[in-house]
């Protein structure tokens, strides 16, 4: 009996072990390949020069927020950022909603929405690139209407149409978070919310905002990531030095990388990757705050 | 709380200290070695100065240890001459990497980025067969080892045995040289023999010329075509698509439109605009439209044609040729330039540069400058002599070979300076004008776009 109580133990013990070891293997990869690099790039964002490798300091961020380019790839990154962000999220919870309440066809509609996702980011660039460009689609439709041509990538709208082509790419991947987010809340609250006579409003703001709001803060981080990857269509379709309402902080990164200038590109990345860190650190603290107000 | 409190104030002391010390004004030491490879140089010089301190001494390093050699597209004559040179010295080991030859989708700035990635992680080729890499900007950031102290520390580098205005074709104002081309490959233009019978005057002017301008070309070209109908059998130039003629002129007068050095541009202006109008002019009257005509069939003249030196040549010294009065391409001071994708340049971060140093000068001699596979014509004179001969006697060449070694050689010996403009902004520039010419955007679009994108990339 002690046998196979010691051998339950032993197996529970390996149990709980099995998850450690398969982190430590992640966790292994992870350090690897970002944690290292990342320090030993901070080295070359203190040099003047990769190859004789001066020291200088905080000069090469002081220069950074002195370069014209860099502030402009902040401004339309952190632009880009502000509007599509809300707007990816707000539609994709109002789809989430809408295919919940669908009672035929919603797995059909869930598929449409994230087809985009199953499409190479070169195919959907080169889509958009004939659906906007001078001679494109939309312009020969417009002209229907006597509308000038308009070039739609090399305008001042420019940077909405990458906010239009963002939203039609992730949409379905935050409302896909928000439907299992919605999924996990219990259909009694609404039947009690119900009886008591709430109306749509009232079950939306006081139960489904409220218990989503996990979900919610997951959906905020993936799309903040997300909104990074909007540099590959751009630069499909736009090339290495685009508009300029389209010049993200990304396009000076890889430019600095061509052109061998590391320690600018390091810098950048740096204060890319602060900025990141504070906002999801922002983040995580704003969820503990509501979610002690929920427990409260 | 105290301890904690010393130690927050004690890593605020050591941030600000280390921003400080990095602040803190470096302009002497920069003004002293503004790149690596100037560093490297000038400790190699006072290391091998002799003891009068002029003349440094050439000391041949051991032939020892594996060079690693870099290309986009591998150039015929490599691999023979790594396999002469392993031969010679069992002890040295020859690593080819051509890019084309090992991608299956060979991309530009693919292999910029792994070439990149090699030279940051220093694991990069010792050596580097330049294609379209921004040989300027890699010079500026030390990337590129300074070859001028190489060359001096060369004593056989002479001009006795060498081209030299070749090899030294790349210096740039600060006397460095960070890429020497491994042939002299010039580009010439010639003018219809049957048309210039008619224009006494424009064969005059062009007997006495030892180079020629684009612009000079295209005035030529379009006074030996005048009163005749455009695209019908007769044509303005020869084998030059509406984007080269552009890069053509804009090589005229390189500095009035793009400064590189300086990182200037000036292409949003009146003279870039109506540049792109004449030439378009030139496409739409029907003078460059020979997609559809019968070249087997139809007599045709063409008033000026590009070809390469050997064959520009050939028919220079052939009376019976159909093209006469061939001459190197020049710019408007009469610079005749070499192109920058035909030469070498050294990672200054190689561990064998003396040994690399020893494999360029084995690739500049007479020994593979002569071989067939060499293109173009050679730097190394004897290598010129025997390439010049063998390519005389085995094409059907009118003339005396004197003559025609003579012409050639003195198109050579014009040759002072390399075009070093860099890939991207020949790319940029080819892009943006493509789109000129295809009806997507006018004169002025592209003279603003070529602007704002040839600045961003000098001054990013």
């Amino acid at each position: 009996m002690d046998k196979e109580k010691m051998q339950r133990t032993k197996i529970h013990n390996w149990n709980k072990k099995i998850p450690l070891y398969m982190l430590c293997l992640s966790l292994v990869g992870f350090v690897s390949f970002y944690v290292i690099p990342f320090a030993v790039s901070f080295y070359y964002s203190v040099v003047d020069n990769p190859i004789t490798k001066e020291y200088c300091g905080m000069g090469n961020y002081m220069e950074l927020f002195q370069n014209p380019y860099f502030m402009k790839g902040l401004k339309n990154t952190g632009f880009f950022m502000a509007v599509s962000i809300p707007i990816n999220i707000i539609l994709s919870l109002c789809a989430a909603l809408g295919l919940r309440g669908m009672k035929q066809h919603s797995g059909m509609f869930n598929l449409i929405f994230l087809i985009p996702l199953a499409i190479p980011s070169a195919t959907a660039a080169f889509f958009w690139k004939n659906f906007f460009g001078l001679h494109g689609t939309l312009n020969k439709f417009l002209a229907v209407f006597h509308v000038p041509d308009v070039n739609w990538l090399d305008c001042k709208y420019s940077m909405l149409v990458m906010v239009l082509i963002f939203i039609w790419k992730n949409i379905g991947y935050d409302m896909t978070l928000f439907l299992s987010g919605l999924s996990n809340i219990p259909e009694q609250y609404y039947e009690y919310a119900d009886v008591e006579g709430a109306g749509r409003w009232w079950k939306f703001k006081n139960i489904t905002l409220i218990y989503l709001m996990p979900t919610t803060f997951v959906v905020i981080i993936m799309t903040v990531v997300n909104s990074f990857k909007i540099f590959k269509e751009i630069y499909i379709m736009t090339g290495e030095y685009p508009p300029d309402s389209l010049y993200v902080l990304q396009h000076y990164m890889n430019n600095m990388f061509l052109s061998l200038n590391y320690p600018k590109l390091a810098s950048a990345t740096y204060i890319l990757t602060s900025v990141m860190v504070l906002f999801v650190a922002c983040i995580f603290m704003a969820e503990k705050k509501i979610s002690e107000n929920l427990i409260s | 709380m105290m301890k904690k409190k010393k130690m927050s104030l004690l890593i605020f002391l050591s941030v600000l200290a280390f921003v400080i010390c990095g602040c803190a004004d470096h302009s002497g030491k920069k003004a002293k070695s503004d790149s690596g490879a100037e560093d490297v140089s000038q400790d190699k010089e006072m290391q091998n100065e002799g003891q009068d301190g002029d003349t440094p001494e050439y000391t041949k390093p051991e032939m020892k240890g594996e060079l690693r050699i870099s290309c986009f597209i591998e150039p015929e004559f490599l691999e023979p001459a790594a396999k002469q040179f392993m031969e010679q010295y069992p002890d040295v080991k020859i690593v080819i990497n051509g890019y084309m030859e090992q991608s299956n989708t060979p991309r530009e700035d693919e292999y910029q980025t792994s070439f990149n990635t090699g030279l940051m992680s220093g694991d990069g080729a010792d050596i580097v067969f330049n294609s379209f890499l921004p040989v300027t900007t890699y010079g500026e950031m030390g990337a590129f080892e300074d070859l001028s102290t190489y060359i001096s520390q060369t004593p056989e580098m002479n001009d006795e045995n060498y081209y030299m205005n070749v090899l030294k074709a790349a210096q740039n104002k600060d006397g460095k040289i960070y890429i020497i081309p491994y042939q002299a490959f010039i580009e010439t233009f010639g003018f219809s023999t049957e048309l210039l019978k008619e224009h006494e005057d424009i064969e005059n002017a062009l007997r006495g010329k030892e180079n020629i301008c684009f612009s000079e070309v295209m005035d030529f070209a379009k006074r030996l075509v005048a009163g005749k109908n455009p695209g019908e059998n007769v044509f303005l130039i020869g084998s030059r698509s509406t984007v080269q003629i552009i890069q053509d002129l804009i090589n005229d007068s390189r500095n009035d439109f793009i400064e590189q050095e300086k990182k200037e541009v000036h292409l949003d202006t009146e003279k870039y605009m109506d540049l792109l109008n004449s030439v378009k002019n030139i496409v739409d009257e029907g003078w460059l439209n020979m997609d559809e005509f019968d070249f087997y069939n139809t007599e045709y003249y063409i008033a000026a044609s590009p070809s390469v030196a050997m064959d520009a040549a050939a028919a220079q010294v052939n009376p019976q040729s159909k093209m006469s009065y061939f001459m190197p391409l020049a710019d408007k001071q009469g610079n005749v330039a070499v192109n920058a994708n035909n030469c070498i340049a050294l990672n200054s971060s190689s561990e064998h540069k003396e040994l690399a140093w020893e494999f360029i000068k084995y690739l500049l001699s007479d020994e593979v400058q002569s071989l067939p596979s060499v293109s173009g014509l050679s730097v190394n004179r004897r290598g010129f002599e025997k390439s010049v001969e063998r390519w005389y006697n085995s094409h059907d060449i009118s003339g005396s070979l004197e003559d025609y070694r003579n012409l050639l050689q003195g198109w050579v010996e014009q040759v002072n300076t390399c075009d070093m403009l860099d890939g991207p902004i020949k790319s940029l520039l080819e892009l943006e004008n493509e789109k000129f010419f295809n009806g997507q955007q006018t004169a002025e679009e592209t003279a603003k776009t070529l602007q704002k994108q040839i600045e961003q990339y000098l001054n990013e």
